[in-house]
């Protein structure tokens, strides 16, 4: 049955790309549509005295005005989400600012044009009186009583501080041969997706219909904060082709969406909006800058037997998305090790900074760090090599399923088998020879090894565990759906419940539905794009490579196969045999070895629409079949209990990193001489998708570590709005990531499959910070902080600390 | 974007006449790389934009080996890169101009809008201060003619008056060479660079005979760092010699704090890399 | 005030009234409806607009639709004749050289001109080619196959 699964296979978004075909929500166009242009603030923390359009308005072009007065008016704040359950207070967080910004560019009104020229000059138009606040930049400057407060009614900037404790880690930490202590630190930066927000709104106020077009990733967030904000019932969202999304379009968006749609209800017009770069790069989210005190109980052999660390997290002038950074520690809480006793504390921090959101493995990658990092000062205080100390804290494959501390289970796993993959393609003790020898002419070569799991799908009740006060889950494990359909011309139409921003849903669920069909993925369509009307979706729905594996898969596995058995049984109908005698092959329906017993899709497509005569009585007229996947292995621990137990998500895969470096030790330029990963990713559908999310996931991490960031000035001005200034790397600097598979299926999944999406993004900052920290050995330097910029590993190796000028 | 009128003028003395009708409301373009970014964020807000685009051989690339290369202000970045005279007989050009941002700007940014830009970020000037070229500055009052590096004023200031366009780079036979050219981009190649350094050098057994060195990304203007050029002048090129010739570059520059890097880093950078650049220089003069 | 400009667009020509400043991407989106060419930084940085102008290849975004008067403007829809896909673009299908598909038709235009002016790049030239066409999807990997892919099949064929 894998003719397909496990193949290279055809491209299916491939063509409509490549010729300039694919639909994005720029290029719709609808009569009489407007152009939005977003009011944002240029000061870090303000008071807004007022705000008059009164100029902008004279111009008949300019259609319609979004102030403060009216967002407090004619909406309602966004129900505080599970991000937010642990404030003391409930902080009202409208689609603007109202009263105070918070940040530069946040957000507080909007105005619509004829032509976006005008809407441009509009903006300018609309007069703004602030009365300036200290800014908040600084975490640690934030937490002092003497600080400016973002929001009055916590009275403070710790918005929010808890922790919690797995096993015995004051035991640990008594018993303990030696306690191996670091600070360390993960900077700003995002995915950057090259199309950025982009928003048709068009209200219909005589059927109260609202349809929103939405360059978003999950559509419940649309969704729900449409109906929150503007009190609809009737909202259809439709997502067409993303152009990129690694969670930079879940969150921040539904603002936007709620702007440009008050905007379309004001003036009786379809209005659309496009962000511009700058305003991206200042105000479409940040992954969060974190701070980690941790401390480490090992054993004089290198045992690890406890983890303990505090976090700060800079959250940015947001409360929505508070511990997001910091709750996700669950997921990998545990990374490969055996380790049973581990603590944590989180304090997240509000500042003028923009808002955090969910980036590409949100705050996995900071939890990889301390792990990697830890483990490298492990080795060096014990005089240990770093791979011994790894091999002898990883859990073995016979331990598998293995239950963690904190109640993840991991499905499957040879982690020291993707080590020992990895060292034996990287030929390890023979590098280490070339390193010395090279190191003797003076080169600075480093090598890093990393190992890290990637968890996959998804568990909102796992912020539970961290606000023990919430009575209610939010929500708990995940839910999506998928539909299949068998055309009166024999050919087969899928409807995802997700949309797609570049996972190849359309190409992956062919080759899934095509084997259990017995057909051909080219004679398989996807409806594209995501339409909330038609689409059968549910929370899960997200173009997200962490989600798809497991809910869509499922979803499209549950429906193929229900569809298969209503196949089997209209053809045994008229084959006149029993289903159970029938195999189907690229679309006809045949008793094996007959040259008469059989009947091809397109005969029972017409039977099934058309015939009644010729459908059993026990069978559903129409070939299609819908089906909503959850995981059926959620339990225990799906919700947490007094233990505070639980799933953050359900399927590990994993992957063993090298990281080979040059360091130049007078400029403190980096060079990846090679960097390659041994991957667990499960069973693998599409080999070149795959190693697409691979390739793409480990570059940005690599050039997170190696210097892209924001950075603010200490009055809280962002410095880096454009590519150039935030530092994106171009193919010249990428390094050519090399990928090898070594695959544990998921025994708990349809296909054995698993996650890769965030991937290669988890451990990569941390391998680049081993290799550099490796390199610079003869300097006797520790690296801690990300990113290494020249400059700053140039200080590393020179010893010369930087006074603190910015702030990431 | 602001709302302005677009001339497209034939000759130079069309130009000349629609620059004096328009005054400070006008801005020329040329290849428009810089200008238009500077217009969408209404850092300048003409109400005139006159087009360089129809004026007949304004890209024309010449030489003679009596009077060396004559670059039209009009001439693309890439069309210097690829001239295959620029090749032959300016080989420290060829590889400035390759490094110029990326081909898509190469293609469409012209010398003259660089130079006229004032932007001390930007890589051609330092190279060409280092060949000695002069340029030619015309008006409908006449024309006259500059050393580049008494061309440069200030960030985005240049010698040119109200009126006054570049029309034509005069660059020397080349008398030095050796030469080197290092733009330092830590991060993306098509960034600006943190440190430029161009360089050219003739050197005898060893001794230096003739030098030039200037800088760019670390002042307000590209600058000739003439006294790191003292040094080395008339002296056997040694590492000590060479590294004296940083330590002086370091003091001639005055970097500021940015994305790329702090002040400090920058002028210890200027330190490694003068230093680097007349290495390199020296083994071509072998 | 508007301009009436005469620009040919992928073999057709076209003439249009536009104002001054409006920019070569948008009203090659705008106004002309090809909305292959993609917007992604409007400052020169991202490559997705790159186009073909008078056979050089240039970002749209940093080019006036007026200063297109009289020229030749090739755009993404330009390449493929009949639905027969050009060769880089077969390149790109084939080694799944594109995920989201925003950066593609500015990565393909850039190709494409590269191959012409060179037809057998080594990695090293094409990871250059390539540096003002930002991807934050592939990492690059599978487009610089898709390039030596598509420079071996036209010194085959």
């Amino acid at each position: 049955m894998d003719n397909f699964i496990g193949k290279r296979t055809r491209s299916k978004e491939g063509p409509r790309h490549v010729t300039g075909r694919g639909l994005y929500t720029d290029d719709f166009r609808l009569p009489g549509m407007l152009h939005a242009m977003i009011l944002r603030s240029p000061h870090a923390h303000a008071r807004i005295v007022s705000v008059d359009p009164g100029e902008a308005l004279k111009n008949p072009n300019v259609v319609a005005v979004v102030t403060p007065q009216d967002i407090k008016q004619t909406t309602k704040p966004f129900k505080p989400g599970r991000y937010a359950a642990g404030l003391k207070r409930s902080i009202d967080e409208y689609a603007g600012a109202t009263e105070k910004v918070r940040y530069v560019g946040e957000p507080f009104g909007a105005v619509a044009a004829r032509d976006r020229g005008t809407a441009e000059d509009a903006l300018e138009q609309i007069q703004v009186e602030y009365e300036p606040l200290r800014p908040v930049v600084d975490v640690r400057e934030a937490m002092k009583p003497s600080s400016a407060v973002l929001f009055d009614e916590l009275g403070t900037n710790l918005a929010w501080n808890g922790s919690l404790s797995y096993g015995d880690v004051e035991g640990a930490f008594k018993s303990a041969d030696r306690v191996v202590k670091e600070n360390l630190k993960i900077h700003r930066y995002s995915s950057t997706p090259l199309e950025p927000f982009i928003v048709i709104a068009s209200y219909d106020a005589a059927s109260k219909r609202l349809t929103v077009w939405v360059t978003a990733q999950v559509p419940e967030v649309i969704y729900d904060g449409l109906r929150e904000a503007l009190g609809l019932q009737d909202i259809r969202v439709i997502i067409p082709d993303v152009g990129g999304g690694f969670g930079q379009k879940i969150h921040l968006i539904r603002k936007y969406v709620v702007l440009v749609s008050l905007l379309s209800m004001k003036s009786g017009r379809p209005v659309k909006w496009v962000e511009d770069r700058s305003e991206h790069m200042m105000a479409g989210g940040h992954a969060c800058a974190q701070e980690f005190e941790a401390e480490m109980a090992v054993k004089n052999d290198g045992t690890v037997i406890g983890l303990r660390f505090k976090e700060y997290d800079d959250v940015g002038g947001s409360i929505s998305t508070l511990t997001i950074h910091f709750t996700n520690k669950l997921n990998n809480l545990s990374n490969t090790y055996r380790v049973r006793n581990i603590a944590l504390e989180g304090f997240a921090v509000v500042t003028n900074k923009c808002p955090v959101i969910p980036n590409r493995g949100i705050g996995k990658p900071g939890m990889c760090y301390v792990w990697e990092r830890m483990m490298d000062r492990v080795a060096q205080e014990l005089n240990l090599t770093p791979i011994e100390v790894r091999r002898k804290n990883l859990i073995q494959p016979d331990e598998m399923p293995y239950a963690t501390p904190s109640g993840n289970v991991y499905d499957s796993g040879d982690y020291p088998g993707l080590l020992q993959g990895l060292l034996e393609k990287i030929e390890y003790d023979k590098l280490r020879e070339e390193q010395r020898r090279e190191r003797e002419k003076g080169r600075l070569i480093g090598i890093g090894v990393v190992i890290a799991v990637e968890p996959g799908g998804r568990n909102a009740a796992r912020d539970m565990a961290i606000f023990p006060e919430m009575k209610e889950p939010p929500g708990s494990g995940g839910v999506n759906g998928a539909k299949i359909k068998l055309e009166k011309n024999g050919t087969l139409s899928l409807h995802l419940g997700s949309p797609n921003c570049g996972q190849a849903h359309e190409t992956t669920t062919a080759q899934v539905a095509a084997d259990l069909l017995g057909t051909t993925p080219d004679k398989i369509s996807t409806s594209i794009p995501f339409d909330s009307d038609l689409s059968p979706w549910g929370v899960a729905a997200a173009n997200s490579g962490n989600n798809f594996h497991l809910y869509d898969i499922g979803a499209i596995h549950g429906a193929a196969t229900r569809l298969r058995e209503k196949v089997l049984k209209l053809a045994a109908h008229n084959l006149q045999v029993d289903p159970s005698e029938l195999t189907i092959e690229d679309g006809v329906v045949k008793v094996p070895g007959s040259a008469t017993k059989q009947i091809t899709f397109a005969e029972l497509g017409r039977i099934a629409y058309n015939n009644q005569h010729l459908i059993p009585d026990d069978l559903e007229a129409g070939l299609e079949a819908t089906y909503y996947y959850t995981f059926p292995h959620a339990k225990p621990n799906l919700v947490p209990g007094a233990e505070r137990l639980v799933r953050a998500q359900f399927t590990f895969s994993a992957g063993a990193h090298a990281a080979i470096v040059e360091v130049d030790k007078n400029t403190g330029a980096v060079h990846v001489l090679r960097y390659l990963i041994v991957g667990d990713n499960g069973t693998v559908i599409n080999p070149d998708v795959v190693n697409g999310q691979v390739f793409g996931s480990a570059a940005h991490g690599i050039a997170v570590a190696l210097g892209e960031g924001f950075i603010y000035s200490p009055e809280g001005q962002p410095l880096t709005v454009t590519y150039l200034d935030y530092g994106k790397c171009s193919a010249a600097e990428t390094p050519r990531v090399e990928v090898m598979h070594r695959p544990s299926p998921s025994p708990w999944t349809a296909l054995g499959q698993k996650a890769a999406g965030e991937g290669a993004a988890i451990p990569s900052p941390a391998a680049l910070a081993s290799a550099v920290e490796d390199a610079l050995t003869p300097f006797g330097v520790k690296v801690c902080d990300l990113p290494l910029t020249p400059e700053a590993v140039w200080r590393l190796a020179n010893h010369n600390p930087e006074s603190e000028r910015r702030s990431y | 974007m602001i709302k302005f009128e677009y001339l497209e003028p034939t000759s130079l003395q069309e130009t000349f006449g629609l620059l004096e009708k328009h005054g400070d409301d006008a801005r020329v373009i040329a290849g428009g790389t810089s200008l238009l970014i500077m217009m969408r964020q209404r850092l300048l807000m003409p109400k005139v934009v006159i087009s360089l685009a129809r004026i007949p051989h304004f890209d024309r690339i010449t030489y003679d080996a009596a009077d060396g290369l004559r670059i039209g202000a009009g001439a693309r970045h890439r069309d210097i890169e690829l001239s295959a005279i620029v090749k032959e007989h300016y080989p420290i050009l060829h590889e400035t101009f390759h490094k110029v941002a990326q081909p898509r700007i190469r293609n469409m940014g012209t010398l003259g809008g660089n130079l006229s830009a004032g932007d001390p970020l930007t890589d051609p000037g330092a190279s060409l201060i280092a060949l000695d070229a002069e340029v030619t500055l015309s008006s409908s009052g006449g024309q006259r003619t500059l050393p580049l590096e008494e061309f440069f004023i200030d960030y985005y200031e240049t010698a040119l008056k109200p009126g006054e366009i570049l029309t034509e780079i005069h660059v020397p036979p080349a008398q030095r060479p050796g030469w080197a050219h290092i733009k330092f981009t830590p991060r993306s190649v098509e960034d600006f660079a943190t440190v430029g350094v161009a360089i050219t050098l003739q050197a005898v057994n060893g001794t230096c005979k003739d030098v030039r060195l200037a800088l760019n990304s670390v002042a307000s203007t590209i600058v000739r760092a003439k006294r790191a050029e003292a040094v080395l002048r008339g002296r056997p090129a040694t590492d000590a010699t060479l590294r004296e010739m940083g330590e002086i570059a370091s003091t001639e520059v005055d970097p500021t704090d940015d994305n790329r890097g702090s002040s400090d880093y920058k002028r210890e950078m200027v330190k490694v890399l003068v230093r680097r650049a007349a290495q390199e220089a020296l083994q071509r003069t072998t | 005030m508007k301009q009436t400009i005469r620009v040919t667009i992928n073999g057709r020509l076209y003439e249009e009234d536009v104002e001054p400043r409006q920019l070569l991407a948008h009203f090659l989106r705008d106004a002309i409806g090809l909305t292959g060419t993609h917007v992604g930084c409007v400052v020169g940085e991202c490559g997705a607009c790159s186009i073909l102008l008078d056979g050089k290849v240039v970002k749209s975004c940093l080019h006036l639709a007026v200063q297109a008067d009289g020229r030749e403007v090739t755009t993404i829809e330009g390449l493929a004749k009949d639905g027969e896909l050009s060769p880089i673009q077969e390149a790109f299908v084939k080694n799944y050289a594109l995920q989201c598909g925003y950066c593609t038709p500015g990565m393909i235009m850039t190709s494409h001109a590269l191959l012409r002016d060179n037809p057998n790049p080594s990695e090293e030239e094409i990871r250059k080619a390539l540096a003002g066409n930002l991807c934050m999807c592939t990492g690059y990997v599978q487009i610089v196959e898709a390039v030596k892919e598509a420079a071996r099949g036209s010194k085959n064929g």
